[in-house]
């Protein structure tokens, strides 16, 4: 009686160990398959958002050179305020899918900037136009070369040589 | 407390500095919104939410100008003046006007 019990429980880990490691195994090989993915594609919709943020500089940067050329367009004023608002809005949401606080902050703070080289001189106000080589276009440039230079760093942060051993290939390569 | 929307109880398109570039400048704002309650030390939640967009001007004319003015250490200022936006660089540019102006004073 106790021989069979025994052979039993033999039988069982016999056949059942190696089927309960089989689905253990599957279950964190899936899981991690599954964060990979997750993460490739957070880091590809931060590229692809920073990629997007560099060309909305871009066209800001267009639209605050022309205003700040001409006599006063009350309606590229309100053009002006929209963009650098939804810049701002879209650098913000960003802050929810990536864990890089620093350059986000960094992006933040040029944001600040920019605004302040397009908006706090010679803006909202009667004013006549400027030459294309003064201050304020200078510093207008300034601001939104830091502002893509902070995007590309967010974007080259998603794909660090994390390891020693990447470094190393990179090295003998 | 006091909670001022900007885009429901003063204009959705903030605009410029001074009361010259217009009834929806910082000025006009500081002076209506918040110039009485923060110098008598009452609580003022300000939201920023629901316009078209602020122009550097028109923040600091409206908070810089307050420091000016009324003379409150942004250590003061801080407690009873409450930002809310949905964009983190507003609270950002308006904080580092409070300071700029208060060190501009000394």
């Amino acid at each position: 009686m106790e021989y069979q019990a025994c052979s039993y429980w033999v039988e069982l880990a016999r056949f059942g160990l190696p089927a309960t490691l089989v689905i253990v195994g599957w279950i964190v090989v899936n899981n991690l398959a599954v964060k990979r993915e997750r993460d490739k594609s957070r880091r590809e919709m931060v590229t692809k958002s920073a990629d997007g943020l560099c060309e909305s500089v871009d066209k800001i940067l267009e639209d605050a050179n022309e205003y700040h050329s001409s006599n006063r367009n009350k309606q590229l004023e309100i053009v002006i305020k929209i963009k650098l608002g939804d810049l701002s809005q879209r650098l913000a949401s960003l802050m929810s899918i990536t864990q890089e606080t620093n350059i986000l902050t960094n992006c933040l703070n040029a944001m600040v900037k920019l605004r302040q080289a397009i908006t706090s001189k010679h803006f909202e106000d009667e004013h006549i136009s400027v030459p294309s080589d003064t201050l304020i276009h200078e510093e207008i440039a300034d601001a939104a070369l830091a502002m893509k230079r902070n995007l590309v760093d967010l974007k080259h942060s998603q794909f660090p040589l994390k390891n020693s051993f990447c470094l190393s290939f990179k090295c003998h390569r | 407390m006091i909670t001022v929307n900007i885009a429901k109880d003063f204009t959705r398109y903030p605009t410029g500095r001074l009361k010259k570039n217009g009834a929806t400048s910082g000025e006009a704002f500081r002076e209506q919104f918040l110039e009485e309650p923060l110098s008598k030390g009452e609580k003022v939640q300000v939201e920023f939410d629901g316009t078209i967009g602020y122009g550097s001007s028109f923040l600091e004319e409206a908070f810089g100008g307050l420091v000016r003015k009324l003379r409150i250490a942004p250590s003061v200022l801080n407690d009873i003046l409450i930002l809310k936006s949905s964009d983190p660089s507003i609270e950002t540019e308006v904080r580092q006007y409070i300071e700029e102006s208060y060190n501009s004073l000394k």
